[in-house]
């Protein structure tokens, strides 16, 4: 972040130097208007006040005057003391002769004019210097010269100069303090908006979820208007769930019957199939069961998606469904020479679980088992940990590498490069899915080279209890 | 410092000294006469109306000759002209006439007669000035004095208020100030 870059700031350091320069700016603003102000009066008030005193002074002495006093003037002037500005200052009788002096400094020796003269005020070099006529009973009696030095004048300013830069000093203290405080009323509810947005983004798009609305100001507006956003998206969402779910419903059929005539031709219904058409019979329900596969799973997902996807649950025997699993695989196996080891099925383990469901998850993982493996064999091994059912199929095949076991159970991957060889790649999503929707689980071990071993686990059959727990 | 300043006073003065040095002694005396008629307020109802004279009495011989007539010659203070009148010597019948003025003088001729004149004065609002020695102390109000060359003011300002008479705190200041005896 540069300091130089207002654009780039956070927003807090942009709401406090917004702030502070405000501040700032309409303080100097302030202290230059007095300033100004006492530039253009002072000199005035400056006047008033030696005019003052000049009078005070004038009217004093005029009985000193009258009466050719000079002691009493001399010690009337020195009251002058009291007002440290007056430089110096200066009696004439009538005549315009010298009467009575005042000097605030006496090593200085200032110098006053001689003898009077007219009576008005002068101001040279910052000095300001006067002369008044003293009049008693209507006749004049005598004139006074006062004289001012610049020490007050510099005095004033500087004191000016030092309140404005204390002052100046507070109050950035100060609106900095309010601004850092204020500051959070914006940004604290913006981060949480910003907060939940990275969530929502990150939490494998979950677009039910919605934003809270905290107040009606624009961070509220930002909220609302996410959330709308969402609500369309998640109609567009639904939109394509429903168009899968419809082309799907209205596939799945068609390529069923399209599949049960191959298998009725293949079966020599419509008469003797020569090896040749036999071979391309072959092709075709191969590509037929695949089709058939792709649409089921497509439309598994929209069912996940709509969420209409519900475990019907009763006792089943992991034999049955072992069985059920591995009767359209054993000819495939058998092409490929792999070995089907099965173990444990004859220990009478009985599982509380979506039959169906379970079957098609283990049918899925058969199928990936022998789609990666060349040679060797496949196990399909039963047991129990505690009360819950095992059922593991484990491969020698080609195994997966780190990167691919962390996104196999995402939905995600089927636009991933490798769908050449997993095809559609759905089938680990909707079988983890099936899994978890009857307090089951699908995990994976693997080994690039040697292998993987994907484990299914479903409640066993509690034969006390009638219900599993 | 003290004596600092009576040097400075001291230079002052012999700048200054030329300045009235040119006048008389009773030039000054008639200037100082009439200027107490700006520094005195008489009580009220002393004048019939605003343009009414202050008079100055000269009691005894007058030894002003005519400076006392050309310095008050087309003044007046406040509105009111001022006139002079000679009485002569003192005369008991005539005190009533004293009494009509606003200032008087009593000259040094009359100095056997003052406790008299002092005594015919005492409770009119008339400003007695002399030069007889001891005035004040006397029960008179303003003595002109003598300091060297320079002519001073002494005055008891108890009699004058006795009078019903004002006198200004700036006059006081430059006189020295006696209580009668």
């Amino acid at each position: 972040m540069s300091w130089f870059s207002f654009s780039d700031m956070r927003l807090r350091r942009k709401i406090m130097v917004i702030t502070v320069i405000s501040t700032l700016v309409a303080l100097v603003m302030v202290c230059l208007t007095f300033f100004l102000y006492e530039m253009m009066t002072y000199p005035e008030i400056r006047l008033k006040s030696l005019a003052t005193w000049a009078q005070i002074m004038g009217d004093n002495s005029t009985a000193a005057l009258t009466f050719n006093d000079h002691k009493t003037a001399q010690e009337m002037l020195a009251t002058l003391k009291a007002n440290p500005s007056i430089l110096s200052a200066c009696l004439y009788d009538n005549k315009g002769q010298q009467f009575a002096s005042y000097q605030r400094d006496r090593a200085a020796r200032r110098r006053y004019p001689a003898v009077a003269e007219q009576a008005g005020a002068e101001s040279s070099g910052g000095s300001l210097k006067i002369f008044q006529d003293i009049f008693s009973g209507g006749e004049r009696v005598g004139y006074l010269f006062l004289e001012t030095d610049t020490e007050e004048m510099r005095t004033r300013l500087t004191h000016y100069a030092l309140i404005t830069v204390l002052i100046g000093l507070i109050s950035f203290f100060i609106s900095l303090f309010v601004a850092s405080r204020l500051q959070r009323y914006v940004t604290e509810p913006l981060h949480r908006v910003v907060d939940r947005m990275w969530d929502i983004a990150r939490g494998e798009w979950d677009i039910t979820k919605r934003l809270e609305v905290s107040g009606r100001d624009e961070i509220g507006d930002v909220a609302e208007a996410f959330n709308a956003f969402m609500g369309k998206l998640q109609t567009v969402k639904d939109m394509k769930s429903d168009l899968i779910s419809v082309v799907s419903h209205q596939l799945k059929t068609p390529v069923a019957e399209i599949n049960g005539f191959i298998e009725n031709m293949l079966d020599g219904i419509t008469g003797e199939v020569n090896s040749r058409q036999r071979g391309y019979l072959d092709q075709m329900l191969v590509i037929g069961r695949g089709n058939y596969k792709l649409i089921s799973d497509l439309l598994s997902i929209s069912k996940i998606d709509r969420g209409v996807v519900s475990a019907d649950i009763h006792p089943v025997s992991a034999k049955e469904v072992v069985a059920l699993t591995i009767r359209d695989y054993e000819q495939i196996m058998k092409e490929k020479s792999l070995i089907l080891r099965l173990e444990g099925t004859e220990e009478g383990i009985m599982l509380y679980a979506d039959r169906d469901k379970v079957v098609e998850a283990l049918r899925n993982l058969l199928n990936n088992a022998i789609k990666c493996t060349d040679s060797g064999s496949v196990t399909i091994r039963v047991g129990s940990e505690g009360d819950q059912g095992v059922i593991e199929v484990l491969d020698t095949g080609i195994g997966m590498d780190e990167e691919t076991l962390g996104s196999l159970f995402t939905r995600n991957r089927v636009l991933g490069q490798e769908a050449h060889r997993s095809g559609a790649g759905l089938g680990l999503y909707i079988s983890k899915y099936f899994m978890n929707i009857q307090k089951g689980d699908l995990t994976v071990t693997s080994e690039v080279g040697k292998g993987s071993c994907f484990k299914l686990v479903v409640p066993k059959y509690m034969k006390q209890a009638g219900t599993a727990a | 410092m003290k004596k600092f300043r009576r040097i400075t006073l001291a230079l002052v003065l012999a700048i200054a000294f030329p300045a009235w040095g040119q006048f008389s002694e009773y030039a000054v005396k008639a200037a100082y006469l009439f200027n107490f008629a700006k520094f005195v307020q008489w009580p009220n109802g002393t004048f019939n109306s605003a343009a009414s004279p202050i008079i100055i009495g000269v009691l005894g011989d007058d030894p002003f000759g005519g400076d006392l007539d050309r310095t008050v010659e087309g003044k007046s203070v406040d509105g009111h002209p001022i006139r002079i009148k000679r009485f002569g010597a003192f005369d008991v019948t005539r005190v009533s006439q004293l009494q009509k003025c606003q200032i008087l003088f009593i000259s040094y001729s009359e100095k056997d007669n003052i406790t008299e004149i002092l005594g015919a004065m005492r409770g009119t609002d008339v400003l007695t000035v002399s030069e007889i020695e001891k005035f004040p102390i006397l029960g008179g109000m303003i003595l002109f004095d003598q300091e060297g060359q320079r002519i001073t003011l002494a005055i008891n300002p108890q009699a004058a208020k006795n009078s019903r008479l004002t006198i200004s705190s700036k006059l006081l200041q430059v006189a020295t100030i006696y209580k009668s005896e």
